[in-house]
């Protein structure tokens, strides 16, 4: 009796209490059926006939990688060279739009894809949805690559692009045959991850696992593509000949990835932000700034954030800087491509709206329009980490895109006799908040790379300005 | 001579339908089992890869399967858990970890998922096959590789440890439940 009572208390606290209802994994059910089926119980005599005998030496040869061979033969699906739908190409357009935004304003940092020219590369099937691989030749002469959830319900939605990876260049060591590896991380689904490496004059491309034994990596356009368990990391590629001879050997360089605490997973982060590393740019396509900009709002609320452009007694303008506005209007034009609407949007005052004084053009601020008509607004927090750039009486600069080469620092606040001392100097690491446009504290930031975001308020917005 | 027999056709044809039967009887268990022991992004790889394995070793599935799908779970479990804390460090993550129930935990609630968590995995693992996938104890010793004797004897032990470990924090709510515990001497 005493142990029912126990055992009684322990189902009370199951985690995932349930019958055995009907099963749901109709899905999984088809894809393991698609794979080799059971083995055979053969008899050892039968076995050792010598015709037999060179299948067994084949048979221990495929027994060296059984699992990882199996999962890629399973789960990656090519899908080369099948043109990109809408929901990819805006992706990749997206990433124009940010990156014309983060370059400004005279410095092309970042590479601009051929958003029309994608192609599928790889689709990766899991009982969840499935996540498929798109790349797209950018004007640096190498390629971009995207990624794209697709739920499996149909109640799941529209398919969502998660992050995207851009490289520089053609990435080569020397004059061997592999480039530098690029890992991106898959946040929807983290526990796959791709990898994918430049290669020229071999088609015979390994991922190499600490335990020796190895997968082959697929070969699109000069470019070797492969997926694999976050938790069975490979620790190099392997260039290999027509017989199985390694011809050359690049480490992966497989680590997780820190998000901007310091965690291992970024995916953690409540809004991922875009990271610059290796040598390719990524960003998080459906986070925060790197999303397209926004459509002119047709709500009759909406919430914005953005610099105060102008300020009129009827109305006021808020939304991307002016000088990124011009930007953005001459590269886009400069490639034929549609200027996005909504890069600023007006809201009426009426005697209800809140108290404009004390806010100023120029300042980062936070309103609340609804049915066109101001309803708050206050300034606007923002974080960045990165390198100080530029640092005077009146301002300070933070790259924290480690775009190379004297770009401008995407984020400048003024100093006021109420901000903090600084304490640093130019090209020494910082993390700094500032509210409205001014100051408002710095600190030491490690090594840990560049970032920036917006600090959501916990508490509801008053309507009119700090003292 | 005619040889008789079933083609290899035949074969296939039957192993598909076995394994059918096997996995629509047997996939939510083998779900829920999982989904217990591990974080949610690592649940499907886990169920995938413990059917990729009966479906290859078809021919040594028992009769009675679901001990052997989740000892085969369970070991899929320990590699995933293992690869994760070696390579990434997130032993902290991987870490028995119940999923969160939609409702808030009662006091005795929360001192039960607290009292398991400080079991030894192992009378944690003989506890829950039992509380948590509703094994019979020869079922649960099939599924850790272990006489039925033996399981048994670790089953009564957890039990034991729980019941202490209970006391600990909710003194009353435990004798209430369980009875008084006197310590066993057999134990050390």
């Amino acid at each position: 009796m005493t142990d029912d009572k126990l055992v009684h208390l322990v189902r009370s606290v199951d985690p995932v209490p349930g019958d055995t209802g009907p099963d749901t994994g109709e899905a999984l059910l088809a894809r393991v059926l698609a794979t080799p089926g059971p083995r055979r119980r053969r008899r050892l005599g039968r076995l050792l006939r010598p015709r037999n005998i060179t299948t067994i030496a084949l048979g221990f040869a495929v027994v060296l990688v059984p699992p990882a061979v199996a999962f890629h033969n399973r789960l990656l699906d090519l899908i080369q060279g099948r043109p990109a739908p809408p929901p990819v190409t805006r992706a990749f357009q997206a990433w124009n739009w940010s990156s014309v935004e983060i370059s400004l304003p005279d410095l092309a940092g970042l590479p601009y894809v051929d958003a029309g020219n994608a192609r599928g590369v790889a689709e990766l099937h899991t009982h969840t949805g499935s996540i498929s691989l798109w790349v797209a030749p950018n004007d640096r002469g190498a390629d971009c690559w995207v990624y794209v959830y697709r739920g499996a319900t149909p109640t799941a939605g529209a398919p969502e692009a998660t992050s995207l990876h851009c490289d520089l260049q053609s990435e080569f060591h020397s004059a061997g045959p592999l480039g530098i590896p690029q890992m991106v991380l898959n946040c929807v689904m983290p526990s796959v991850w791709f990898v994918h490496v430049q290669v020229r004059g071999v088609t015979g491309v390994q991922l190499v696992y600490p335990d020796g034994h190895r997968t082959p990596m697929r070969v699109v356009n000069g470019t070797a593509v492969a997926a694999f368990r976050v938790t069975d990391l490979p620790t190099a590629i392997a260039a290999v000949d027509d017989v199985g001879s390694t011809l050359a050997t690049e480490p992966a360089n497989v680590s997780a990835p820190l998000d901007f605490f310091g965690r291992p997973n970024p995916c953690s982060s409540p809004n991922p932000s875009m990271s610059f590393g290796g040598g390719g740019v990524e960003g998080n396509i459906d986070s925060g700034d790197d999303v397209p900009p926004s459509q002119t709002p047709t709500d009759p609320h909406f919430d914005l954030r953005g610099t105060l452009n102008k300020v009129t007694p009827t109305s006021i303008t808020v939304g991307k800087r002016p000088d990124q506005i011009a930007y953005i209007k001459a590269t886009l034009s400069a490639h034929g491509e549609e200027i996005p609407s909504g890069l600023e949007s007006t809201c009426n005052l009426t005697p209800d709206s809140p108290s404009l004084d004390g806010f100023h053009t120029g300042e980062t601020v936070e309103i609340n329009c609804s049915r066109g008509n101001l309803t708050s607004i206050v300034d606007a927090k923002i974080w960045a980490r990165g390198t100080i750039t530029a640092l005077s009486r009146d301002s300070i600069g933070i790259d924290w895109s480690q775009v190379p080469t004297g770009a401008p620092p995407f984020l400048v606040c003024s100093r006021t006799p109420s901000s903090p001392p600084v304490g640093f100097k130019v090209g020494e690491p910082a993390f700094i908040e500032c509210e409205g446009g001014r100051l408002l504290s710095i600190q030491a930031a490690g090594d840990q790379g560049g970032g920036s975001g917006w600090i959501t308020p916990e508490v509801s917005l008053p309507s009119t300005r700090h003292p | 001579m005619v040889r008789v027999g079933t083609s290899t056709r035949d074969e296939d044809q039957a192993s598909r339908e076995r394994f059918e039967l096997l996995f629509r009887a047997n996939h939510g268990r083998v779900a829920r089992y999982v989904a217990r022991r591990t974080r949610p992004e690592l649940v499907d790889d886990v169920v995938a890869e413990t059917f990729l394995v009966a479906w290859r070793r078809l021919h040594d599935v028992p009769p009675d399967s679901l001990p052997w799908l989740l000892g085969t779970a369970r070991r899929a479990l320990a590699t995933q858990e293992r690869s994760t804390r070696r390579r990434l460090a997130l032993a902290k993550r991987v870490a028995f970890q119940p999923a969160r129930s939609e409702e808030q935990p009662t006091d005795l609630a929360g001192s039960v998922v607290e009292a398991l968590h400080r079991l030894r995995p192992g009378d944690r693992e003989a506890i829950t096959l039992i509380a948590w996938e509703g094994l019979l104890p020869a079922q649960a010793a099939r599924a850790l590789g272990q006489t039925e004797v033996a399981f048994r004897v670790r089953l009564h032990r957890a039990r034991r440890r729980l019941a202490r470990e209970l006391e600990r924090d909710l003194l009353p709510v435990s004798q209430a439940l369980v009875g008084p515990i006197r310590d066993d001497p057999s134990e050390c």
